[in-house]
């Protein structure tokens, strides 16, 4: 099949949309959202862990890397995240951006796809947790 | 008290008497009334005629190019937008990193394999290809 994105990359309407994925997901997630597009150097899953790793909290961090000419797809969710954003959601939103990425949207994936983790890792509200 | 149900035959009968009352009334009706025959005035200034293909160019041509001009401007910058880069040249080397640390990739290279390890088992996530 043909690769996702042209030569030109994200374009500047691309890009906002991502960062304000990726700022309404911190929003409602309460979560660290990183995105990273490009080549991976070496296996794509162990390339994601490092830049997981190289976050400035990778506890609280989830990282998204999509190669796409590669055609490979890794979530990299901390172990903080991991409490409340199980691996059976983040699996859901794989799947989703598969079948988006295959339509040849590769900025609106990444859009659904962060939305969708933030939404699976959204903490329920406590409440009267301040009351004696 | 004593009531006396009426005989089906004499439940038709009335029902017939009173279909053929109002049928005749309707038609006694619509005998009655005339239609209104009305001209324009003498005065005014004769009507230009107007041909059929011309009704058919004010009717149907123009609303249906009104129609596929406001289809194709909604529905092209969408597709595109949808569609842009499928078949184009490959991604490349270029690497973009939203959320990132200010010193980009660079900032994975110096993970070390310790850090590595520390993590194993305690991160999450998944993969996938498409």
């Amino acid at each position: 099949m043909a690769p996702v994105a042209g030569g030109e990359g994200f374009s500047a309407e691309d890009r906002h949309d991502i960062d304000r994925a990726i700022r309404d997901a911190e929003t409602v997630s309460r979560y660290e959202f990183s995105v990273f597009v490009g080549p991976a150097d070496g296996e794509p899953h162990a390339f994601a862990r490092r830049l997981h790793a190289a976050l400035a909290a990778p506890p609280r961090s989830v990282l998204v890397m999509v190669d796409p000419d590669a055609r490979s797809l890794e979530i990299v969710t901390g172990s903080e995240v991991r409490r409340d954003l199980a691996d059976e959601s983040v699996r859901l939103a794989v799947a989703t951006m598969q079948s988006t990425f295959e339509a040849g949207d590769l900025a609106g994936g990444i859009k659904r796809g962060v939305a969708l983790l933030a939404d699976a890792a959204r903490q329920p509200a406590t409440l009267h947790t301040d009351e004696p | 008290m004593i009531t006396h149900r009426p005989s089906t035959a004499s439940r038709l009968a009335r029902r017939a008497v009173q279909v053929a009352a109002t049928a005749l009334a309707l038609l006694a009706g619509s005998l009655a009334v005339s239609p209104a025959f009305a001209d324009t005035p003498a005065a005014w200034p004769e009507q230009p005629h107007v041909s059929g293909w011309n009704y058919l160019v004010l009717l149907l041509l123009i609303p249906l190019a009104v129609f596929v001009l406001v289809w194709l401007a909604v529905t092209v910058p969408d597709y595109r937008r949808n569609h842009r880069g499928a078949g184009e040249e490959p991604w490349g080397e270029r690497r973009e990193w939203f959320g990132g640390p200010s010193r980009s990739v660079d900032a994975a290279d110096e993970v070390s394999p310790e850090e590595l390890e520390t993590s194993e088992g305690r991160t999450g996530g998944a993969s996938g290809r498409w």
